[in-house]
């Protein structure tokens, strides 16, 4: 699956600038040339050769607080996805093989999830957890862990009644084989679509949660952060949402980019493409059987 | 004198309108346009006016393109690179969209295998026949609906008015082909074209289809053209029959005389598939004196008394299964038949535990699991003395694991052989279904049909079972990939393995089977020899069974008649 989603362009694209996103959230802080939270005289400043993206309302370099506040907003939405995967996903293929009670069970706490209003209820648990942002991030990897649930469980479902699943339980096989051999690797690219999703959603949540100032106290910088305290300057400085705004949009793209590619290139429709491609590009592709003819026994009377 | 001549003139005009061409088609070629390569090269014949052409191939010979052709629905990437289709006198490839339109449904019509897919599933049968007739004829509501009656009543569903208001899935595959029928026939087209439209139907069900084609012929004067895989249907109706091979017609002529006299070795392989594996072995031989039965000393291997299964929904409880008693000897091999629905699978699944039998009592092997645990069924099935062989072997492997993986599985999870012992038990059974080492590396899809099949057989065998249960094996296959199987089988069951092999179809069964055990509505109604039951059927569904079976041979070993009036014994008595 890796090696497809390098072979296509989109796929190159979207891995490469998620590769400097991530480099971004390791080495912002260090690379920041001012300390993001002490401000200077020059306040609302223009663009200039000092200030590539100019300075805040308190004088503070921009490009610094956007260097510096990647690596809350990155690993924030990082959170986001790996708690909705194993809250979402692991009980969503369990639903399948666990028995009546426990599919009921987790299927009514799902609606009730999906029911929730998203920022209402993460103001409230912040509220009640203290605010902080693993809290925060705790509160919405649960809440779009339904997303995860509902696609393990289709995924898992489908292949559940399917005879090669009835044709191994023939040879003995627990469920414990059964998930490992047959349904894992078959699940994994839904997965691994809604993950790329997730994180593209987590990254709009958690910027939109500091904007509101939930997770992340004042003077910390992130991206959602420093839009907000741009968006209040509006008269001085009209550009100045831009900065963080393209880099919001152009992450959480190539997340869904790369969520796309996933999925065009699994599956047996994804492996149809590549034997394309590769022939397209005159190399030898895989013998198919469709270039063996079948052989006769003898030739009856 | 000159009152005879005219006389005689009269009856040649006659003569030559009842022999008046209606499709001619010279020399089509037709392209894929992807590859470049003509996938049906130079295909010719004339379809006169009442007269039924046959066409015979495997999956992928050509067969049905020629028909879209004809039909002027080519899939996109596929074109007429060449020849002449003449319809009624139009030359069917410089037609416009407007003038198709005109002439489908009204001088040329076509149904195809899966009836189903073909009906809108939301709207009433009726009505979808109908809302055709009043687009096109531009009549009423009502005179629609009452042409519709009668066109339901002229495919001899029983009860019109019922079928009428009734939804597509509320019908049998016999009745939705039926329903189709009457569809194509509601604007009194000259042409019928009739693509597998048997295939997926048992056989008792297939004849009347067949019947009802050829019933229509007569009355309506249709023209037909009858594509299928199988030989033994084609001869059934057919004036002419072409054989399709990779896009060539290798054999042409009149039905009797091709299934006489067959000049290409592919024809003579298609027959004889009947001759080895068929009725034909039975029908042929002279009827032997029953013999005298010796007391069946080999061990008993399964043995199921009184075996009960019933299906419960929440309105309704089914009873699949009724009181289902027999033995299965060690080494010994027994057909089950039956039509869908009669509980053939739900015996097999409930042997190796699938379902769950409500009441009665199997025991394997010596062991009674009528009452096993889950664990239980876990340890037991390791042991693999009984497997189990699907219909269709594209669903029964995981598509993403490879071969060599699937073989190896049943022997992994038993957990004592060593990685190199594995290995020479794989190759040991590969060599036996007759396949190549280099498969091993493949993926499902990659393999043909047969070759699938005879993956899964090898599957089945790796844990050298007692017992091979087979559901309907090869009813997805091909003639020759058919024979493979069956001469599998054959030298299984000569190495003393014991088959059970489950079909709807007298013929597969027949070629592999000593005794046969036929189900009719869950229960038992009658287990023989095969030989008897082949020349000497009991129970009145299996007269019409055999009566019904298609054979190159003799066209339907029982007429039309007796069949209509077996059927109608047979509702009576149920």
């Amino acid at each position: 699956m890796l090696r497809g989603i390098w072979q296509l362009r989109a796929g190159k694209l979207s891995v490469l600038f998620l590769s400097v996103i991530i480099l971004l959230a390791i080495f912002g802080p260090a690379l920041a040339p001012y300390d993001p939270l002490v401000g200077t005289d020059h306040v609302l400043a223009d663009p200039s050769a000092q200030h590539w993206l100019g300075t805040d309302y308190l004088g503070r370099d921009v490009l610094s607080r956007i260097l510096a506040g990647s690596t809350i907003s990155v690993l924030g939405s990082v959170q986001v996805a790996v708690i909705a995967l194993f809250v979402g996903a692991i009980p969503g293929i369990l639903s399948v093989y666990l028995g009546r009670t426990f599919e009921w069970l987790t299927l009514r706490l799902v609606d009730t999830l999906i029911a929730l209003p998203f920022l209402v209820f993460a103001v409230a648990v912040t509220a009640l957890l203290g605010n902080g942002i693993p809290q925060a991030m705790l509160v919405v990897g649960v809440m779009v862990s339904p997303a995860f649930y509902r696609v393990a469980r289709a995924a898992a479902l489908t292949i559940s009644r399917s005879q090669y699943v009835e044709a191994a339980i023939l040879s003995g096989a627990s469920i414990g084989w059964i998930v490992r051999k047959h349904v894992w690797a078959k699940i994994l690219p839904a997965i691994a679509i809604t993950l790329a999703n997730t994180m593209g959603t987590g990254f709009v949540v958690v910027s939109s949660l500091t904007f509101l100032g939930i997770g992340v106290q004042p003077p910390a910088p992130t991206w959602g952060g420093v839009l907000a305290s741009d968006l209040g300057y509006l008269n001085f400085r009209p550009y100045a949402p831009l900065f963080t705004t393209v880099l919001i949009v152009l992450t959480v793209l190539a997340f869904n980019l790369l969520a796309d590619v996933i999925r065009d290139v699994s599956g047996e429709s994804g492996r149809a493409l590549l034997i394309r491609r590769e022939k397209k590009r005159g190399r030898t592709a895989r013998q198919t059987s469709a270039t063996i003819p079948p052989t006769p026994h003898g030739d009856p009377q | 004198m000159t009152a005879e001549i005219i006389d005689r003139l009269q009856i040649t005009a006659a003569i030559e309108r009842e022999g008046e061409p209606v499709l001619r088609l010279d020399g089509v070629n037709i392209r894929n346009q992807i590859t470049g390569k003509d996938v049906v090269r130079g295909i010719s014949f004339t379809l006169k006016k009442g007269k039924v052409v046959g066409i015979v191939g495997e999956s992928g010979s050509g067969k049905t393109l020629t028909c879209r052709a004809v039909l002027g629905i080519l899939p996109e990437l596929f074109s007429v690179s060449g020849g002449t289709i003449d319809l009624l006198g139009h030359d069917v490839l410089s037609l416009e969209p407007k003038q198709w339109t005109q002439l489908r449904g009204t001088s040329i019509t076509a149904v195809f295998q899966d009836p189903g897919s073909y009906l809108n599933p939301s709207m009433k049968v009726g009505a979808q026949i109908a809302e055709v007739i009043r687009t096109k004829r531009g009549v009423t509501r009502q005179e629609a609906k009452q042409r519709t009656l009668e066109l339901l009543a002229d495919v001899r569903l029983r009860d019109p008015e019922l079928v009428y208001g009734q939804y597509p899935f509320e019908l049998s595959g016999g009745m939705l082909q039926r329903v189709l029928i009457a569809a194509a026939i509601s604007l009194d087209p000259k042409i019928l074209i009739a693509d597998e439209v048997t295939t997926a139907l048992d056989v008792t069900v297939q004849a009347e289809v067949l019947d009802l084609l050829a019933d229509l012929k007569e009355r309506h004067g249709l023209s037909l053209i009858v594509v299928s895989h199988d030989l033994a249907v084609v001869a059934q109706i057919c004036d002419e029959v072409l054989v399709l091979r990779d896009g060539e017609v290798v054999e042409r002529g009149a039905t009797a005389e091709v299934l006489r006299r067959p000049k290409h070795g592919y024809t003579r392989l298609l027959i004889g598939e009947h001759h080895l594996y068929g009725l034909e072995r039975f029908l042929d031989a002279k009827p032997t004196t029953p013999k005298p039965r010796l007391v069946d000393s080999r061990p008993i291997l399964i043995r199921a008394e009184g075996v009960c299964v019933s299906y419960d929904s929440s309105t309704s409880r089914r009873q699949a299964l009724k009181d289902a008693t027999f033995v299965l000897r060690q080494g010994e091999s027994i057909g089950v038949i039956g039509e869908t629905g009669s509980g053939k699978s739900t015996l097999a699944r409930a042997l190796i535990g699938l379902v769950t039998p409500s009441a009665g009592q199997i025991s394997i092997a010596g062991e009674d699991i009528t009452g096993f645990s889950a664990a239980r069924w876990r340890d037991f099935r390791k042991r693999g003395i009984i497997q189990y062989v699907f219909q269709d072997p594209l669903r029964s492997l995981d598509p993403e694991v490879t071969i060599a993986d699937t073989l190896a599985e049943p022997l992994l999870l038993q957990g004592m052989l060593s990685k190199s012992e594995i290995r020479d038990r794989i190759y040991f059974r590969l060599d036996q279904v007759r396949l190549q080492r280099n498969l091993l590396n493949r993926f499902p899809g990659e393999l043909s049909g047969g070759q699938r099949q005879r993956i899964a057989v090898a599957r089945a065998l790796v844990t050298e079972p007692k017992v091979l249960i087979l559901d309907e094996p090869v009813s997805a296959l091909d003639s020759a990939n058919r024979v493979q199987i069956l001469e599998i089988l054959n030298s299984l069951r000569a190495n003393g393995t014991s088959l059970m092999f489950i079909s709807h179809d007298l013929g597969s069964v027949a070629g592999v089977t000593e005794r046969v055990m036929v189900l009719y509505r869950g229960s038992i109604v009658e287990t023989a020899a095969t030989d008897d039951v082949v020349n000497r059927p009991g129970h009145l569904y299996t007269r019409l069974l055999v009566g019904s079976a298609p054979t190159v041979t003799s066209i339907g070993s029982i007429d039309r008649r007796s069949r209509q009036a077996l059927r109608e014994q047979l509702e009576a008595a149920s």
